[in-house]
């Protein structure tokens, strides 16, 4: 039982089909995506691996340009998506713009609109929610067995999920106003003669969908069966604090969250190690207390530990070796335990 | 904004008379039905692209979408906002 | 031959109509093009800020029939009733026709362009921008308080009405009734508006006729809750129950969404008005065919003639012509509160500037036609008592129009109390609702939550028109609208005059009219103070005093003194902020210059 590993946790949860790596930047989610990715296409089956980090690292894991690209088959049954999010958003924002004109017939945006476009876009959770709605049509076209994401740096979607519930009663109390004002107009339309064809509010069409995309975000990101959620840390003290804030964010809302993988581990053989040269030794011990305090809070989330790599994870190869790590662990719990020094 | 049918002189005064009745029995309650539906889509237009003013509550990606319907209102409800109003302004009879 | 014809209200009123069709044909087409320089190509408000919500450009015809509903009401029935009983028809004749002419439609048409010319902006802001913000405070009261008392007035009309014509509510009822009817098939079941309208007004015509067939029908009788009693009195439990049945309706009225059931009401209940008025002006000017007679002998009591007529006790009147007459008729002849109408909706819906004069003075004169069918109505009926009944127009009227087309005088007498308790109450019904909203903005919470001030209105409205005399309160309430006109008047004299156009034609009638109104306030509080000092009671108070006690009516002598003392310094400080505004731009355009 101090076994831990992905392999576990798919034991566990054996509807599992999408995986959900989170964490702030630079701790690994990209990496760990990637790996687990790796592992289930090398058991067969057809993994999209989605990362929606815009530091963009999957190009320089794969070795390959990936970004903007599409979906990409890097390796037999492995396909990596790394979304031009930027160029997502600009394309929409264009189609916007000639949805405007179509509408209104007129050959310029007016100021004002076109302010309010820029704006919008300038805004940071313009980036999260273009990135968001990926999500949802990439899981909505079904094309893949398994599906594994790697969020964006302190993007856990999150505030989305807890918008949801508001947003859905917003929605419901937006309909009520905008029904509301169609009646009166109908009303005033019939009073001076004019006819109203009976038409369906385009408005209300729009917020429907709205809702359920947004509902299906959040569906996908909290679904028990389905979805494992994992934040993905490393024994210092900003993705500490960071991963806390997560969890309680997560039980505020009633949701689970699977795991925690904690990356960049150095094992606690190095200490014995005869040919281990000192400053590594030193990591370890410098590592000790944030490594207690990992095993002290989130002992019963970790699912995983990926020891500290001597190189960089670039290329197939070094892909291999942390799909391992993150399969079947070689650093049990136990070995946390030891690392923590009691 | 009343079309002139036809172009006898007499067909123009039914016109006048019965935009004069709709005048006295109607228009005062429709120019207060219109005030109302619009404080309605204003509020409509506060909740979703209220991010305008600080206020973010739907994702920007998707208030974008509901834009183009609210275009004809934007200028609209901009100047409004920046009028000066006072309560002599609601006498409409 | 000739004198049988001056025997008749026609003459008359032929006098007046020429005398209008001069002021719109000719005086205000010189001030339109003189000395506003209107002009048709330069945009509108409408079309600048047009926002299809409140600025947007409506035809000439639907702004003058907004304009006429929203000015004319019960006012040029109520005034010339009063000022006939109490002066004659010939004085409240000639104010109605010279006061329009000099006064009436410019300050109507005038504050309209004014406000053309200034973004459409409305009195409060306008008020503000040249005179201040305490001008404006005392503008703000005066329309509070103007919403207050009107509404009292003519919930006491609507009751007198009922009561003194049993029978008179039950068409009434089936006209609200007929509006809930009529939404419900336009809006709901989709049904043609012209056939909805007809059959409303089949229903309500059936309601009329009803009344008038059927004798069994005309209950509750005359004072039911008081018998012995003879007319409307004030404090009576009859004119209670009824003043309560109105308390609901206006209540509902202010309170459920206007599609429902207020629009549809408001529109059914117009349509016969529209018809009933012009009806009764056809009859009026037709008397030198139809022959009725007039039937008052002394067409003019010149109260004040001499000093004796200043005892307000030994002659309980409404006191001297000047300056009463001219507070006793506004509508028709000027009231300031059109100038709150004109500066509304109307100026931020003119399609050209050309229209001012036809939405702006026509409405007024036609109100003013209106106002001389009103006095016609009442010179052909005998009046005896000592106030004046508010049935003398639904029968003056009655009179007239029957000997046009002889229906019956039952009948058309029942048309036309229905007519004036449907036109009261449904101005009343829409006051609530501007007031509801104006406490929204002006009142404190909890006043201005909206299931709380229309109870404030009901409750004022109530207890003035229970135990108030309201020629009284008519003449108080007119002293302010009447202030409000000069108000007006000087304000767009204020405005020419930065403008650096010509300003007689504003200035000397709205002196005119501030000299008069403060002069009128100053009797009113006069009349009050003296009957406080003497210990007497005003005859119209007396039944209240039987059932109350003197010195309740003392104290709301004592109180309605005050309440002119107030009114007076307010309307002093006003003249003053006024006239200084005047003369200060005038000087500064004068030295631009």
């Amino acid at each position: 039982m101090s076994r831990i590993g992905f392999k576990y946790v798919f034991e566990r949860m054996p509807e599992l089909r999408i995986v959900i790596f989170a964490g702030k930047g630079g701790v690994g989610k990209t990496t760990s995506s990637a790996a687990l990715s790796y592992k289930l296409a090398s058991m067969g089956r057809r993994v999209l691996c989605f990362s929606t980090d815009p530091q963009a690292s999957l190009s320089d894991i794969f070795e390959r340009n990936l970004f903007g690209k599409g979906e990409i088959e890097v390796a037999p049954n492995l396909y990596v998506l790394e979304i031009d999010a930027d160029k997502r958003i600009a394309e929409y924002v264009e189609s916007i713009r000639r949805k405007i004109k179509e509408m209104y017939k007129i050959d310029e945006i007016p100021r004002e609109v076109e302010d309010y476009i820029e704006s919008a876009v300038a805004e940071p959770a313009m980036y999260e929610s273009a990135v968001y709605d990926a999500m949802v049509d990439v899981v909505a076209e079904g094309k893949y067995d398994y599906y594994v994401f790697d969020m964006p740096p302190f993007g856990h979607g999150i505030r989305m999920v807890a918008m949801a519930d508001i947003l859905s009663k917003w929605v419901d109390k937006i309909f009520e106003a905008r029904k509301e004002a169609l009646e009166l107009d109908a009303a005033a339309a019939r009073l001076k003669g004019e006819k109203l064809l009976e038409y369906e509010d385009q408005m209300l069409k729009e917020l429907e969908y709205i809702r359920g995309r947004i509902v299906s975000f959040s569906r996908l990101i909290t679904d028990a069966k389905r979805t494992a959620f994992t934040m993905v840390l490393v024994p210092e003290r900003m993705a500490i604090l960071d991963t806390e804030k997560a969890i309680e964010m997560f039980e505020e809302l009633g949701l689970k969250m699977r795991g925690v993988v904690v990356n960049q581990v150095y094992p606690p053989q190095l200490l014995e190690d005869p040919r281990a040269p000192d400053y590594l030794k030193k990591r370890v011990l410098a590592q000790r207390p944030y490594v207690r305090e990992i095993y002290e809070k989130f002992r019963d989330l970790i699912v995983a530990v990926i020891p500290m790599l001597n190189r960089e994870p670039k290329g197939l190869e070094a892909v291999r070796i942390v799909a391992e790590e993150l399969w079947e662990s070689s650093l049990d719990l136990g070995a946390l335990e030891a690392l923590t020094g009691r | 904004m009343g079309e002139r049918k036809g172009l006898g002189f007499l067909s123009r005064i039914k016109d006048a008379i019965s935009e004069a009745v709709y005048g006295i029995a109607l228009h005062g309650q429709v120019a207060s039905i219109k005030r109302m539906k619009m404080y309605t889509e204003y509020l409509f237009m506060l909740m979703t692209i209220g991010d305008m003013m600080g206020i973010p509550i739907v994702p920007p990606y998707y208030t974008l979408r509901l834009l183009p319907y609210m275009v004809p209102n934007i200028k609209g409800w901009k100047l409004r906002m920046l009028r000066e109003r006072d309560v002599t302004d609601i006498i409409s009879g | 031959m000739t004198g049988v014809v001056f025997d008749t209200p026609a003459p008359y009123i032929l006098l007046g109509l020429i005398v209008y069709a001069i002021a719109y044909l000719y005086y205000s087409k010189y001030v339109d093009r003189n000395i506003w320089q209107a002009d048709p190509t330069r945009p509108t408000p409408a079309k600048l800020y047009f926002d299809g919500v409140e600025y947007f450009p409506v035809s000439r015809y639907v702004l003058y029939g907004y304009q006429f509903k929203s000015v004319a009401a019960l006012g040029p029935i109520v005034g010339p009733m009063i000022a006939v009983h109490f002066y004659g028809w010939l004085p409240a004749l000639l104010w109605l026709i010279i006061g329009n002419f000099f006064i009436g439609w410019v300050q109507d048409y005038s504050t309209m362009m004014m406000s053309v010319r200034r973004e459409g902006r409305s009195m409060g802001p306008i008020v503000y921008e040249l005179l201040g913000g305490r001008a404006r405070t005392i503008l703000l009261t005066y329309l509070v308080f103007y919403l207050i008392i009107i509404g009292a007035v003519f919930a006491w009309v609507i009751v007198s009405v009922i009561n003194g014509v049993p029978g008179s509510f039950i068409p009434v009822v089936v006209i609200l009734i007929t509006g809930y009817i009529f939404g419900h098939l336009v809006f709901r079941m989709r049904v043609d508006v012209v056939r909805a309208t007809l059959v409303a007004l089949i229903l309500v015509f059936a309601g009329i006729i009803l009344v008038t067939a059927v004798k069994d029908l005309r209950v509750p009788s005359t004072n039911f809750l008081d018998p012995g009693v003879t007319g409307t009195q004030p404090a009576s439990w009859t004119v209670l129950f009824w003043l309560l049945v109105l308390s609901v309706i206006y209540y509902l009225a202010a309170i459920t969404p206007m599609i429902r059931w207020l629009l549809p009401t408001v529109y059914v209940g117009y349509l016969p008005a529209i018809i009933a008025l012009v009806i009764v002006v056809i009859a009026a000017v037709a008397t030198f065919i139809t022959g009725v007679k007039i039937h008052e002998t002394r067409a003019a009591y010149v109260g004040g003639a001499s000093l004796e007529y200043f005892d307000p006790i030994k002659y309980p009147t409404t006191g001297p012509i000047w300056p009463m007459l001219f507070v006793t008729i506004a509508c028709g002849a000027i009231s300031g509160w059109h100038s709150l109408i004109s500066t509304g909706l109307s100026s931020r819906q003119l399609e050209y500037e050309t229209d001012a004069r036809p939405v702006g003075g026509g409405a007024m004169i036609t109100e003013g036609i209106v106002g001389l069918s009103s006095v016609a109505a009442i010179m052909v009926v005998a009046r005896g008592a000592a106030q004046p009944g508010a049935l003398d127009y639904p029968r003056g009227a009655a009179t007239l129009v029957n000997a046009l087309i002889p229906l019956g005088p039952d009948t058309w007498l029942y048309f036309y109390s229905v007519f004036v308790i449907i036109m009261g109450l449904i101005t009343s019904m829409l006051f609530v609702r501007v007031f509801r909203m104006v406490a929204a903005e002006l009142f404190p919470a909890p006043f201005n939550h909206y299931l709380v001030s229309p109870l404030i209105w009901i409750a004022i409205v109530v207890f003035l028109a229970w135990l108030g005399s309201w020629t009284n309160l008519w003449l108080y309430f007119g002293g302010t609208n009447q202030l409000l006109a000069g108000l007006a008047l000087m304000v767009v004299a204020v405005f020419l005059a930065s403008q650096r156009r010509p300003t007689w034609y504003v200035f000397w009638p709205g002196a005119f009219m501030i000299v008069t109104t403060l002069a009128a306030i100053l009797w009113e509080t006069y009349v009050y103070t003296a009957h406080l000092m003497q210990g007497q009671i005003l005859s119209v108070q007396r039944p209240v005093a039987v059932k109350f006690g003197e010195s309740l009516v003392h104290f709301t002598n004592a109180l309605s003194a005050i309440f002119g003392v107030v009114l007076f310094i307010l309307g002093l400080a006003m003249a003053y902020y006024l006239f200084t505004g005047y003369f200060r731009y005038r000087s500064q355009a004068e030295k631009a210059s």
